[in-house]
């Protein structure tokens, strides 16, 4: 066991951690008000280990959604993890499968985010899985702890996506992408998946538009470097 | 606890469980073309942008450019931060911090 890449995963996730309390608040708050009891609405957080898709499927219970679209949903909002997965695989490649088991259960949006940006200063093939379980270890306490917290306490906490906690999420996704843009194609991919990705929430249901504009602003990004070093050889 | 939402749990897990780990699995200790590695490195960038960019601009769902978005100056905040000090956690809590303060003043 590599407890200095644990503990270091660990801790370079704490700004997710902490960005995680409120969401995992309200996910048990509204998930009381779905009328799910407390072993549920924690089995959820437990077994699942998913905000968007759990946030989706307390709020379509609500609704009496049936148990297949439910179901059906949650596959699609998922989906953008095979993207994640196929990105993580390259630095994986010496591992044990049966690590990448384990690792799989926890490979959230904030654990990717975490442990992409650790390894690629690391190199191909030399992804620590110490780092991602860390990483996976810490986020999953708190989203368990904070869903019990927001199912315990209910609607005695006021809308704790208000308290401006709710920004910790994209202000540590902002500090580990600035540290990633290192080349002007990079910086292009960056602001047309972001502008795509705006788009997209707007005028697409569900979570198509992030998988829909990650894979245009990838292709764009191979195609400028392509030209680029086609010109350069040219030259 | 209701088994037909024990089962709808169960099967939430399972699909979410399937998302992440079939391609990782999948891609693993196979030797991709060369322009699949090259295309892989711009992935991470660009998911960070989809998952930044529409809370953003359109943080109730709606697209909002004005100068009284808060977000937008919170950002913005971050970024310098980010670009000037190079420190991420100073950078997180100054941009919670502004995102307090520019809610209030807005």
């Amino acid at each position: 066991m590599d407890l200095k890449a644990f503990l270091l995963g660990l801790k370079k996730t704490t700004p997710f951690m902490l960005g995680l309390i409120p969401f995992g608040l309200a996910y048990g708050i509204m998930a009381t008000q779905a009328k799910l009891s407390l072993g549920e609405t924690l089995l959820m957080s437990l077994l699942v280990f998913a905000g968007s898709a759990q946030f989706m499927a307390v709020g379509m219970i609500k609704e009496g959604v049936g148990t297949g679209f439910i179901v059906l949903s949650t596959l699609l909002i998922n989906l953008r993890h095979l993207l994640m997965g196929l990105s993580l695989a390259p630095f994986l490649n010496k591992l044990n499968t049966k690590w990448l088991y384990l690792l799989a259960f926890g490979l959230t949006d904030e654990v990717y985010g975490t442990t992409i940006g650790h390894y690629q200063q690391e190199g191909r093939d030399k992804g620590n899985p110490y780092f991602m379980l860390g990483s996976e270890v810490g986020l999953y306490f708190f989203w368990l702890i904070s869903s019990l917290a927001g199912a315990l306490l209910g609607t005695l906490i006021k809308d704790p996506l208000s308290w401006g906690l709710d920004f910790a999420m994209p202000a540590t996704f902002l500090s580990i992408v600035i540290g990633q843009i290192k080349s002007w194609q990079i910086l292009v991919v960056f602001l047309i998946a972001g502008i795509l990705a705006i788009v997209g929430y707007l005028l697409i249901p569900g979570k198509w538009y992030i998988i829909l504009a990650t894979v245009a602003a990838t292709i764009l990004g191979t195609i400028l470097e392509l030209l680029t070093e086609k010109r350069s050889t040219a030259q | 606890m209701k088994i037909e939402y024990i089962l709808l749990i169960i099967l939430m897990a399972v699909v979410t469980y399937l998302t992440r780990v079939s391609f990782l699995v999948l891609f693993t200790s196979k030797n991709l073309p060369t322009i699949i590695y090259r295309a892989l490195k711009y992935i991470p960038v660009a998911i960070f942008a989809t998952l930044i960019f529409p809370g953003i601009f359109a943080p109730q769902g709606k697209l909002d450019l004005s100068l009284t978005n808060p977000y937008i100056g919170a950002s913005f905040i971050t970024v310098v931060s980010l670009l000037i000090g190079k420190n991420a956690i100073l950078s997180i809590v100054l941009g919670i911090t502004s995102l307090v303060v520019l809610r209030y003043l807005l």
